[in-house]
């Protein structure tokens, strides 16, 4: 698989370079041989650059999505630019990669979230995102927050009545999660035969000193929840994520996917912390086939089962930003 | 609707006195002490280059250049608004207008900034000493625009610092008839060396030089407005190139033990070096010391180069051979111009020779930063001051 891999990535460092102006006048900058096979030294983008730079490798006439990464009111978001061809294989590698998790036929799915009725669903924003691309795997779809933003007990529990006898689904954000299923839902709830996908970053609840192992446990002490799974993914890559081995807790990658750890100075680094660095198939309509994150991980080397599907790694959270310094000019 | 008083109260004077006053000097000398000694300036290195600057000597020298047989006084009371990025930046306002003979009400970022709060704390020390100076500052924090409008209505001068944004919103706001704005806008600087001189330098002298140019550049991560982006290299091809390779290895060995490219850097370091070659197709060949630096030979500086910046050790070089040439890129954007290699003579016949649209402060590598009563081309003990004519 390495070799098709790499090949499949210097195709598409190819690809981009013919049919994007932006990134080739990167390539041409740092004077990039595009016929490197080295997967190694394939040309990375730093994943900001897709929150000030719009970047298409397909006519834009022919881009039915754009997504935007999650961020406070002023911030400025990434946008990837989906045509329908990546739209729709971003939803068939998703299919595959969950195949290991969630049954063959589509199960009754609770949300935790609101139900996003209204929304515009060419431009998608990170969440909603990731509640229209999970809702394949679902049916009968209940959201658990109302308008306001309050469990909605009513739903709730025809929900809880109707299906949570047999195998359900369970999505949502990882910090949403954290706040309404475990802190905030009445414990009276069993969900035992509830199957958690959870994703989106653990920034938000940090503060309150929970991990992945704390999360679980409080998940199943409360509600019986056993089957919990987390995946690490960007926006700039969507389709492409990363669930976590139910044994050893690591990340794996698949045929898909590749993950080095780089060094401040980009020397790839077998061991220790650095900055991750996400390379995918997936990515067509727009160069974010290669990208290298602001989160922090490293990679893992046990003996788990998990190692069939390909190199596994943890994550540390973002890395620390440093304080702006100098004149008033910028 | 909040604001909240760090230094002074609401009761701020507006009574002018004399540039260079007894009464000042003696505040300002006593707060460089407490800024010396404090526990909590240790470390700081920006707060205590201040404590050196205000220091009676340096003061003392300042008055003494500032001859004038005229009769002079502060205009009143000075409004600051300064940058939200810089935490030092508010206290060279405020010496500047208080020295100049004006009282002062200083608006400093929301943001926390540890700097702040100590510099605030030294302030409220020394002016417990010097009751005759506690009506003449106040420094402020607030998060609405109603404040801004009030201090602007009631000041005489406004000295407005964070760029042509905030110059363009507080032109909007009504001030007195004979208010002074003093606006500091957005600014670019850059270098020109003489490459045989540096061909002429030892080791050691050259090591001196290159450590120099990291403190213009590398230790604000050439956010200053007085980092020079562009590097105009003097002389002829040949020298020029053995030049640049002494210089730059020189000055990587320098930024390799001086300066710390984490992670953030590194990573946006990268971002802005892409968004610069998306942003401009004629920025030449880029030279890279590992992420250290990186140089772009611009074949020719393109005309719209003060808004090519670079960051965290981001260069573009251009080669000269006859000073002619600099006038077709010099604006009224350029501030400073560092220099190495030539004799102050040289440079003041090119003034005079050329008359650029821009280039307002000429000073040698290492000292792009130090501040002085004239900054930005604004003679401030002029502009903050007003003359009295006695027939």
């Amino acid at each position: 698989m390495g070799e098709q891999f790499s090949k499949r990535i210097k195709d598409l460092t190819n690809f981009h370079f013919q049919r994007c102006a932006e990134y080739r006048r990167i390539l041409n900058t740092i004077n990039y041989d595009i016929n490197n096979e080295d997967l190694v030294q394939q040309p990375f983008l730093p994943v900001n650059l897709f929150k000030s730079k719009k970047m298409i490798s397909v006519p834009e006439n022919q881009i039915v999505k754009v997504l935007q990464s999650s961020g406070t009111t002023g911030s400025v978001r990434s946008k990837i630019y989906l045509d329908q061809y990546n739209a729709v294989n971003q939803k068939k590698v998703l299919i595959d990669l969950a195949k290991n998790i969630m049954p063959q036929n589509r199960i009754p799915m609770l949300i935790i979230d609101q139900n996003p009725n209204n929304t515009d669903r060419k431009n998608l924003e990170a969440r909603l995102a990731g509640i229209f691309g999970f809702s394949i795997f679902g049916k009968d779809y209940t959201y658990l927050l109302d308008k306001k933003g309050n469990i909605d007990y009513k739903n709730l529990d025809i929900f809880y009545r109707n299906y949570s006898k047999r195998k359900f689904f369970i999505f949502g954000f990882t910090s949403i999660v954290y706040e309404y299923l475990i802190k905030k839902l009445k414990s009276n709830y069993d969900f035992k035969n509830g199957l958690l996908i959870h994703g989106g970053g653990w920034k938000k609840i940090e503060s309150e000193k929970i991990n992945n192992k704390k999360f679980r446990d409080l998940l199943n002490k409360k509600i019986n929840l056993k089957k919990v799974y987390n995946y690490y993914g960007l926006i700039e890559q969507t389709g492409s994520i990363f669930f976590e081995c139910e044994k050893c807790n690591s990340f794996y990658s698949t045929k898909y996917s590749k993950v080095f750890i780089r060094n401040e100075k980009f020397e790839i680094l077998k061991k220790g912390k650095g900055m991750i660095q996400i390379i995918s198939s997936v990515p067509v309509s727009y160069p974010g086939h290669n990208i290298l994150t602001e989160d922090i991980g490293e990679l893992v080397s046990n003996n788990c089962s998990c190692k069939k599907y390909g190199n596994r790694f943890k994550v540390y959270g973002r890395i620390e930003k440093s304080e702006m310094r100098g004149c008033s000019n910028i | 609707m909040n604001i909240k008083y760090l230094v002074g109260n609401k009761k701020i004077s507006n009574q002018p006195s004399e540039p260079f006053g007894t009464d000042e000097l003696k505040f300002l000398e006593d707060f460089s002490k407490i800024l010396k000694s404090d526990k909590s300036t240790k470390n700081k290195s920006d707060i205590l280059s201040f404590s050196f600057w205000c220091r009676k000597k340096n003061l003392v020298k300042l008055s003494s250049d500032t001859i004038n047989k005229n009769l002079k006084v502060g205009i009143g009371l000075i409004f600051h608004i300064t940058p939200s990025n810089v935490p030092t930046n508010f206290l060279f306002s405020l010496i500047l207008g208080l020295i100049t003979g004006n009282s002062n009400i200083i608006k400093v970022p929301q943001r926390e900034f540890d700097e702040i709060n100590i510099i605030c704390n030294c302030l409220n020390k020394a002016l417990r000493k010097n009751k005759k100076i506690q009506n003449r500052i106040a420094v402020v924090k607030y998060d609405d625009d109603f404040f801004t409008r009030k201090f602007s209505s009631i000041c005489d001068g406004r000295m407005i610092w964070g760029g042509d944004n905030t110059i363009q919103n507080l032109r909007k706001i009504e001030t007195k008839p004979r208010n002074r704005d003093i606006n500091f806008a957005d600014r670019y600087s850059f270098a020109i060396i003489n490459a045989e001189q540096i061909l002429k330098l030892n080791r050691n002298k050259l090591l001196n030089l290159t450590n120099n140019f990291f403190n213009d550049t590398y230790k604000f991560d050439q956010n200053a407005c007085t980092s020079p982006h562009l590097i105009a290299w003097y002389g002829n091809k040949n020298k020029i190139s053995l030049a640049k390779n002494k210089f730059w290895n020189s000055l990587h060995k320098i930024v390799k033990n001086k300066y710390k490219i984490t992670n953030f850097v590194a990573n946006d370091k990268l971002n802005e070096l892409y968004k610069l070659s998306i942003e401009n197709d004629k920025l030449g060949k880029l030279t890279s010391h590992e992420n250290m630096i990186y140089r772009f030979q611009f074949d020719k500086v393109p005309l719209n180069n003060d808004k090519i910046r670079g960051k965290w050790g981001i260069f573009f070089e251009t080669e000269i051979k006859s000073f002619s040439k600099l006038n077709n890129f010099i604006n009224e954007k350029y501030q400073t111009l560092t220099y190495f290699g030539f004799s102050k003579k040289v440079l003041e016949n090119l003034l005079l020779k050329y008359k650029f649209r821009g280039i307002d402060r000429i000073v040698p590598v290492g000292s792009s930063m130090n501040l002085s009563l004239i900054w930005d081309g604004y003679d401030l003990k002029n502009i903050l001051t007003r003359n009295i004519e006695i027939l």
